[in-house]
């Protein structure tokens, strides 16, 4: 009766949470700009700011102090768990504290803002995705480190690994159930951050790839204040929607409602991190069959949803090509994957398609959920989940990783390349849903398929100076980048990130947040730094 | 498609192997060696080089872009079928191994099936450096008096770049940058055979491996390779040339005619040196820190290996399997990278990174600067923006090829790191893996339909993907003809 209890009053939060967000994290006050911010239609994928001109950092500054004070009143909840269920004081210390200190902090970096832009430019866009990503991980951490659990490495660590929904994890013990709660909540923020930048910055940053045409223009993403708020609410109601229906799912399968909220919430933002000690191993076929379709669902296009939802067209989602490639994707990579395994004999066929279906699944949603241990697995199926993780699910879902949509841009991009060999002075358009890719944004792709890889392999290098196999170190490295833990133990490293060394571990914190920041908008800052640098001297 | 003029040029090509063929049969006519083999497929290639001179016929046309790649792709494929004649007819090894060592040798690869060197005749192991020798040559030919003829607008521009070779105003000089390319060819393998016999090889063994080298092949005619001398003076003879053979020929003609300013002021070759010098640095901080080798023996191991991998040889002159992990991606990374353009060297090459690394960083400054214009350059030459967008999409399904290799490998039960080094080593044209039984590195191993798989991803790794890739399509073999 008490985790009922428990079950609603955390829905409500969540649900009260995601509007306050929103709602809050864009200020209502900003309506003034609503006008003129339309009036002067901006295509997101131009800036008219002048080069070179110095760095506004007031918006970014109020951006960040209303970060803060979200996370203190997020921080109230396992608060309120902590109170209820009578833990210790220095737990509820660990949580009350750092809400103080994020209020008090936000409240200061946000007042004297008053005077600001109406918009981000692409320098504070990005130098913003960057704090933002380093700030939820700094207060993230301080409930770890205050109530004993971890030290400041590991709670860095974990802190940084939960809001980049990647999901690695260093904790080993079991935690009180407000620190479960913190740690789903955590999660569960990141994806929510991780889709506002989508709409937001990145389009201007890193350029849109594609979620413009995807949606006919029914959204508009542009770092613009006032549809940042509109947009940003509108996802945020969606995805506590989902997370709702993914409750209940739960709940229905036989999962205690604090148990349910958390898995929903760990789905949902595809981070797929909860206990250590429990695994759906334990659970039933529907447990298991519904947490793989929630994956699936996480791996969508929430826009998309979004808008089908609006439209109550639901055909606009198989319409999508890129939601029918993800969903072929799934099947054959299950099916090659299950009739390996089976081939194998590893297991019975009906088993082998559970098996090899829900880690596919698992792996392309970047969840990295585990039934089992992929150790004993044939090097083929694991070769496959990496495939699948390193890829990722679709553009505008809380999944990391590449992006299929990329993806397919570029397979069009190879195959009209073989066409125009035999005829050089052909010109060929790249269509995605009959909508031309313009060539522009098919090089920025390319370029960033290039940058990828490249800190891809930096990355193997520098953690391979651990000591680890060559395949460890992709594997660490493919987890960090693309925010699929599971990708770690795939080549048998030793099951947790808690035996690497410190520096390694810096390493990977690094990583994950390059990953969330699509690599492109830490160049900028790196850049902007420089040059900052050499106009002061 | 003018299948006589094609079939005209490969009777050529058939010629010249028959001719290559003599070279193998006197070694074994003079050793008391089995002669007939090399005879035998020596008279095949020359019936077969007859039969299609006699059906073909060189009409006064130019080459259109479809002979071209048909003339490079099916012609790769005769010269290895007529190369695994000598290892079959002699019955040293079964018709996939012949074939697979013949596509070796070829491509410049230097992948081996043979367990044990010992016991052969030297006529093979001539047979083998030589086929290394005939690729390099063919190499050097492809890319620089057909390609740029077709090269014009196409996929293959980015093959030439390098060269310097822009646009229809250089055609005219193509046919003299070909001889002289082929004389830089010949004088560095004569420069090589003779530091070879100073440093103290055998005749035999100074030939065999010159070829070998300077091709960036990697077939030795020891199961030790390179490791059999253990001398610090023989390693370091081979290691220059070795970083000769993956620098760009072209440059080294531009060298002796203009001068050395020339190698100060191209980017590439910078770029190719720092790479090596970097990777040597790390490679041997890291054996120092991490095996506790001495520093001089750290880095002779370092710098030979470094060079083998970079200019994709693959050569071993020690067992670089027992290294720590980050030295081994190092030479993966090496590998995959490869040699400047215009050389006989694999891999994504050189200036094909500073393409890519230039489109990056002109994106980066488009997103600045929105209505700014910027005009990349490399080696001074102002590149457009197809050149990058195409050294991108040639990187993009440069990667997409090896992962299906590694899809395929992994699915006939190759060990994952084994097949992914298989297939970068293979595109790349290396050689030697990691893992795979240990740096003696032969592929002896691997089951089937796997050796089938390396075979194909040599191919393409060595004709830039678009030749077969293209010849794959069915619109290639049948021209559309409007109505």
């Amino acid at each position: 009766m008490r985790s009922m209890v428990v079950g609603c009053i955390g829905c409500m939060f969540i649900e009260w949470m995601s509007r306050a967000a929103a709602s809050f994290l864009l200020g209502k006050s900003l309506s003034v700009w609503k006008n003129t911010a339309e009036n002067s239609s901006i295509d997101s994928n131009i800036s008219h700011e002048k080069a070179g001109k110095i760095m506004d950092f007031h918006l970014l500054l109020f951006l960040l102090g209303r970060m803060m004070l979200l996370m203190g009143g997020a921080l109230c909840i396992p608060l309120g768990i902590s109170l209820y269920e009578a833990e210790p004081d220095s737990l509820a210390l660990a949580f009350a504290l750092p809400s103080a200190a994020a209020v008090l902090i936000g409240g200061l970096l946000s007042l004297p803002h008053r005077e600001r832009k109406p918009r981000l430019g692409v320098r504070e866009g990005a130098l913003f995705m960057m704090l933002s990503w380093c700030l939820l991980g700094l207060i993230g951490l301080l409930p770890y480190v205050l109530s004993g659990q971890l030290s400041w490495l590991n709670a860095m660590f974990e802190s940084i690994a939960d809001f980049t929904t990647t999901g690695a994890s260093t904790i080993q013990a079991d935690l009180p159930p407000s620190l479960l709660l913190w740690r789903s909540l955590t999660q569960w923020i990141g994806g929510l951050n991780a889709m506002v930048l989508l709409m937001t910055v990145i389009p201007q940053v890193n350029g849109g790839f594609g979620l413009g045409f995807a949606l006919e223009h029914s959204v508009s993403l542009s770092p613009m204040l006032s549809r940042m708020r509109r947009t940003g609410l509108s996802i945020a109601w969606l995805y506590t929607f989902i997370t709702l229906f993914f409750i209940l799912l739960y709940w229905l399968c036989g999962l205690s409602p604090f148990d349910a909220i958390n898995w929903a919430m760990v789905t949902i933002s595809t981070s797929g991190s909860y206990t250590t000690s429990q695994s759906l191993a334990a659970g039933s076929y529907s447990l298991e069959f519904v947490s793989l379709l929630c994956m699936l669902v996480a791996c969508g296009n929430f826009f998309l949803y979004w808008c089908a939802f609006r439209r109550r067209d639901w055909h606009i989602l198989w319409d999508n090509a890129e939601i029918r490639v993800l969903l072929g994707l799934v099947l054959l990579f299950g099916l090659l994957s299950a009739l390996q395994l089976w081939r194998l004999e590893l297991y019975s066929f009906p088993d082998s398609l559970r098996y090899g279906f829900f880690h596919v699944v698992s792996f392309a949603s970047t969840t990295g959920f585990e039934e089992l241990s992929l150790e004993n697995w044939p090097d083929f199926n694991k070769y496959l989940l990496f495939l699948l993780g390193i890829t990722g699910g679709c553009i505008g879902s809380p999944t990391g990783g590449f992006k299929l949509l990329r993806m397919m841009i570029l397979c069009k991009a190879a195959t009209s390349a073989i066409r125009q060999t035999l005829h050089p002075r052909m010109i060929s358009h790249i269509t995605v849903d009959g909508a031309t890719v313009s060539h522009n944004v098919v090089s920025n792709i390319l370029s960033f398929f290039y940058l990828y890889l490249m800190i891809f392999f930096l990355f193997v290098l520098l953690i391979s100076l651990s000591g680890t196999s060559i395949l460890e170190a992709m594997g660490i490295a493919a987890a960090c980048l693309s925010g699929v833990s599971s990708a770690a133990t795939l080549y048998g490293s030793t099951a947790s990130f808690i035996y690497l060394p410190a520096l390694t571990k810096v390493f990977c914190c690094v990583l994950m947040i390059l990953g969330k920041m699509e690599i492109f908008a830490f160049l900028l800052v790196v850049q902007s730094g420089v040059r900052g640098l050499r106009d002061r001297w | 498609m003018n299948m006589h003029l094609v079939a005209w040029l490969l009777g050529g090509l058939s010629l010249g192997i028959a001719a290559f063929l003599l070279l193998p049969a006197g070694l074994a006519a003079m050793g008391g060696e089995p002669v007939l083999p090399f005879l035998l497929a020596g008279a095949f290639s020359l019936g077969l080089a007859l039969l299609l001179r006699w059906w073909g016929g060189l009409p006064r046309v130019r080459l259109s872009i479809r002979e071209g790649i048909a003339v490079t792709g099916l012609g790769w494929l005769l010269a290895a079928f007529l190369g695994l004649l000598p290892y079959m007819l002699g019955g040293w090894l079964p018709p996939l191994d012949a074939l697979f060592e013949s596509i070796s040798g070829f491509t410049g690869t230097g992948a081996t099936v043979i367990a044990s060197l010992e016991g052969l005749p030297q006529s093979l192991l001539l047979w083998r450096s030589l086929t290394h020798w005939i690729g390099g040559f063919a190499i050097v030919v492809m890319f620089t008096a057909l390609l740029p003829q077709l090269a014009h607008g196409s996929m293959f521009r980015h093959s030439t770049e390098g060269l310097g070779l822009h646009g229809s105003r250089a055609l005219p000089r193509i046919r003299t940058m070909a001889r002289m390319l082929l004389a830089v060819y010949a004088l560095l393998t004569l420069a090589a055979i003779l530091v070879y016999l100073l440093c103290g090889m055998p005749l035999f063994s100074a030939v065999s491996h010159a070829f070998s080298t300077i091709s960036t092949g990697g077939f030795s005619i020891y199961d030790d390779s390179a490791r059999y001398f253990d001398d610090p003076l023989i390693e370091g003879a081979m290691t220059l040339f070795m970083v000769l053979a993956g620098g760009n020929f072209w440059l080294y003609y531009l060298g002796w005619k203009k001068g050395l300013r020339v190698f100060a002021e191209n980017t590439e070759w910078k770029a190719y040196l720092t790479m090596l010098i970097l990777a040597i640095v790390l490679i041997a901080a890291n054996l120092v820190h991490d095996t506790g080798m001495e520093i001089p023996d750290a880095l002779r191991y370092a710098s030979f290996q470094a060079a083998s991998f970079a200019s994709t040889t693959g050569f071993v002159s020690s067992d670089f399997d027992a290294w720590p992990s980050f030295s081994r991606f190092c030479l993966l990374l090496l590998m995959f990278i490869g040699g400047c353009a215009g050389s006989t060297a694999g891999g994504l090459r050189v200036s094909r990174m500073l393409l890519l690394q230039r489109m990056m960083v002109s994106i980066l400054w488009q997103k600045l600067h929105p209505q700014g214009i910027r005009q990349e350059r490399l080696n001074g030459i102002a590149l457009t923006e197809d050149a990058l967008f195409n050294a991108g999409r040639f990187f993009f399904m440069y990667i997409m090829l090896m992962a299906f290799w590694v899809f395929l490998l992994t699915a006939d039960t190759v060990p994952t790191l084994d097949a992914i080094a298989v297939s970068v080593s293979a595109m790349a044209g290396v050689g030697p893996v990691l893992e795979l039984s240990g740096s003696a590195y032969t592929y002896a191993t691997l089951p089937e339909f796997s050796k089938f798989v390396v075979c194909l991803a040599m191919l393409f790794g060595r004709l830039e993907i678009f030749t077969l890739l293209v010849m794959l399509s069915p619109e290639f073999w049948h021209e559309k003809t409007g109505w």
